[in-house]
Order: C-alpha cells, then structure tokens, then sequence
C-alpha cells in the first residue's frame, strides 16, 4: 500500500541528520498520529543561505509519500510563524515532545492529544515574552497523552473493589490497577485531580507523583531524559535571562 | 564479488562521510589499479592519526598530545572560554579571528530524545573549569538548532549558579544580507530578538 497523504496538519518533534545532507524527521500529525519520515536535502543551504529546516514547535502543512514505516516527506508549509522557545518555555517543550516521542506509537491517530498540544504551544507567545508552561498545564497534558493511550487515571472509585473514592479515606495508586487503599494520598486530593482542581500546591504535588509514577509504568523501562534536564536547569539560577552578546571583540 | 581483501576495502571506505557503496567500489578499484602508493599512504597516515589524535585535556577539541596549540598558548586568555558543539566550529571561528579567548568543544549538544544528556558532552569537566574561578566569561557559541539552544540555555543556567557571566553569540540577519531574500525562520527570529540601539 502506497501512501500518498497531502496537507496534513502536524508537528516536529524531533529531527535527526540522515545520510549526507537529509534528516531523518519525527511528526506528530493531527490525523495520523506519529510519522516518520526522511526530509531531502534540509540540511543544505540554499545559495542565499535559507535553510529548509523543519523546526519544531511550529505547525506545518505536510505531504508524504511512501510504503512501509518510513515515509517520504515532500512538501512542509508553515502554518505561522517559527516559536523560538528560550529558557524554561524550551525545556518544558521538549519535554511535551519527548512524550509523544516515546508513548504515542506510529500511525494511531490521536486528535484531542493533538488539540491539547497545540493548545498548549500556543500558549507560549513568541520572542522574549514567550512564557514557560505551568505544572498545572504540564499535568493537563499528561492525563490527557494517558487517557487518549487508554491508560487514563481511574479516580472516582477503587480499582480492585469498585468501591466508591471517599474524600476522607487514604489511597496508594497503582498503575495497572487503580486506587486501593493504602497511605500514600487523600482521597480529597485524588477527588481533586480527577475534577482538574490543581490550584492548591499539595494537590498539585501529588498529581506530580501519581502521574510520574504512571507514566514511568508505561514507558516501560525507557528514560525521560528531558525530564531530567528540566529538573536540573530548575535547580539552577534561572533569574536572569540569556543576554545577547554586547562584548566586542 | 572481488574476493575477500577487495570486498572488505569496500566496506571499509563507506565509513567516510558521503561514500556510499558505489562510490566506495570506484575508489577501490582506482586506488589498486593505479595509486597503490598513494593507499599504502592513506592506510599508514590513517593509522598514524588514529594512535596519535586524541582529546585536549582541557578544552577537549582534537588534538596530540596532552593539550592543544590553543589552550597551551600563553597569548591567549582563559578568563573567556568559547563553547561550541564540534571541532569543526572552533576553527570555523578561529579562521573568522579576532577571538583571542579559550575555547571548550561539547562533541555535540544536548539531545533529550537521542538520550544524549549532560554527561555525554562533558558538561561535569566544564562545570569543574567554571567552579575553579579562572573563567570570567563565557561565550555560547552553539548552533542555532533546538538542540543548540537548548544545550545553550542549560549551560547558561549553570554558569550563572557558578558565578561566571554569560553570552551568546548574536543571530540574525546575514551581512549584506537583503530582507526581502532571507528565509522566513530567520527573519522572524531576528524580529523576535532584536534588541534596542
Ligand atoms: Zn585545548
């Protein structure tokens, strides 16, 4: 079966070099879910010194072709202009994207976590007044990635017995069974969470946990390494931003 | 095809950037058929290069011997300290001049999909150069990519906990360049950056 898919909406997630002057590129695409394909000849420069290089975070028009698992990218127009995310706004980008990455599979089409993600970027601005995503956006983005995965969170009732949550009661989570009765959270915070109510900071805290630990369950053994790097770049002084060069030399 | 010696010469040659097998067959042949001097020099400076090149001690770019011709010249100063991804990039602003500073090449940039983290660009060496106070200035010199970025941004918090004052190197419009004739992305990117005169 040959593909031929023209003007679909989608998303950059990630791009490496392929062979001399082409790069090997990940999409995430509104109506067919995560594609790979070769992009020819991006990483030449034309000779007034453009580059064709996709970049992500920005939405495109894309067309493919091609048979098997590795398409053929033919055509990207960009739908608006490049987002240069800077600082935390970049880290908690790529972290958005190395979710896809590694939880959506090939070719499954999923619209409302395409919806939410483009919420979400459009959420960012542009420039320097572009804005770093919140925790509440962040968990948003991943109980909405879980429940389109159909590993939603379960949190009106208890996993093994059906019993109803109790606003009282104290709960472990399990990823592969639910909520059972244990130490770990209240059952006020996890009656939270699943209404959205992240404002108060321990609820916030504990959507954090529970879903880390479910995503961790799902990856399966695989590593978030953007996870990683946005902790440590928060650890840091992040006061001040990056100054432009001023020095001559 | 050719028998056993030819076939793995074959083999061998594609590891060069850019050789694919077809290429690698005609480069073979024309070596044996009529430059086998100028191959018994390749082979021998190959391996020559590969027993003698290693990494700066200090700044990691290639180099033999301990310390490169850069970090061991007295002239230059290593209060500023230049990163940048590759080799490749240094002497590309080496040849630019007018730098007279240190440089730190990464071996590439932070990749969180490709699994390729802190350590795997020597971020721990460079923290312990920046911690040691003899740098007073760095200069971010990476590629204007994601990646580049974010390797910027991530270094640049860094530095700034350890004291030391950051920059990065402008973008923007090309010199001489027309407006009308830059590509959209770096134009919008110029906009997006600019800065007050
Ligand atoms: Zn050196």
């Amino acid at each position: 079966m040959v593909d031929r898919v023209e003007g679909e909406a989608g998303y950059l997630l990630h791009s490496r070099p392929y062979r001399e002057s082409s790069q090997l590129v990940d999409l995430f695409t509104l109506n067919h879910g995560r594609v790979r394909a070769v992009a020819k000849a991006t990483r030449q420069r034309s000779k007034r010194g453009a580059s064709s290089a996709l970049l992500p975070f920005c939405c495109y028009q894309l067309s493919w072709r091609g048979r098997g698992e590795l398409k053929s990218l033919v055509r990207a127009e960009a739908l608006e202009p490049g987002r240069f995310l800077r600082e935390q706004a970049l880290f908690s980008g790529l972290y958005l994207n190395e979710l896809i990455f590694r939880l959506v599979h090939e070719h499954d089409p999923h619209p409302q976590l395409y919806s939410c993600y483009q919420q979400l970027l459009g959420q960012f601005g542009y420039g320097a007044a572009a804005q770093p995503l919140d925790e509440a956006q962040l968990r948003q983005f991943e109980m909405v990635l879980l429940d389109e995965l159909g590993y939603g969170l379960v949190l009106d009732c208890e996993g093994v017995s059906g019993k109803p949550l109790l606003a009282a009661g104290r709960y472990d989570y399990r990823a592969d069974t639910g909520a059972v009765p244990g130490r770990h959270f209240s059952g006020e915070q996890l009656l939270a969470i699943a209404a959205g109510e992240l404002q108060q900071p321990q609820v916030r805290a504990a959507a954090k946990q529970l879903l880390r630990t479910v995503i961790d369950f799902h990856l399966d053994g695989k590593t978030l390494h953007s996870r990683a790097l946005y902790r440590h770049y928060l650890d840091s002084d992040t006061a001040q931003p990056i100054p432009f060069a001023q020095r001559q030399p | 095809m050719y028998g056993p010696s030819i076939d793995r010469l074959i083999t061998a040659l594609r590891v060069m950037p850019g050789i694919g097998a077809k290429s690698a067959q005609r480069i073979a042949l024309q070596l044996l058929e009529r430059n086998r001097d100028g191959a018994a020099e390749l082979a021998a400076s190959l391996i020559d290069a590969v027993d003698k090149v290693g990494n700066c001690s200090s700044c990691r770019t290639l180099c033999e011997g301990e310390r490169c011709t850069i970090c061991s010249d007295s002239r230059r100063s290593a209060q500023q300290l230049c990163i940048v991804e590759t080799p490749a990039d240094l002497f590309a602003i080496e040849q630019a001049g007018g730098y007279s500073g240190h440089y730190f090449v990464l071996m590439g940039h932070l990749s969180p999909i490709d699994g390729i983290g802190p350590e795997e660009i020597g971020l721990p060496i460079l923290e312990a150069k920046l911690a040691s106070g003899e740098v007073d200035e760095l200069i971010l010199a990476t590629n204007l990519t994601v990646e580049g970025e974010t390797t910027a941004h991530y270094i640049s918090s860094r530095a700034r906990a350890a004291g030391v004052a950051v920059s990065r190197i402008a973008h923007g419009v090309p010199l001489g360049g027309e407006l009308e004739y830059i590509d959209s992305n770096t134009l919008s990117l110029a906009m997006q950056s600019r800065k007050v005169i």
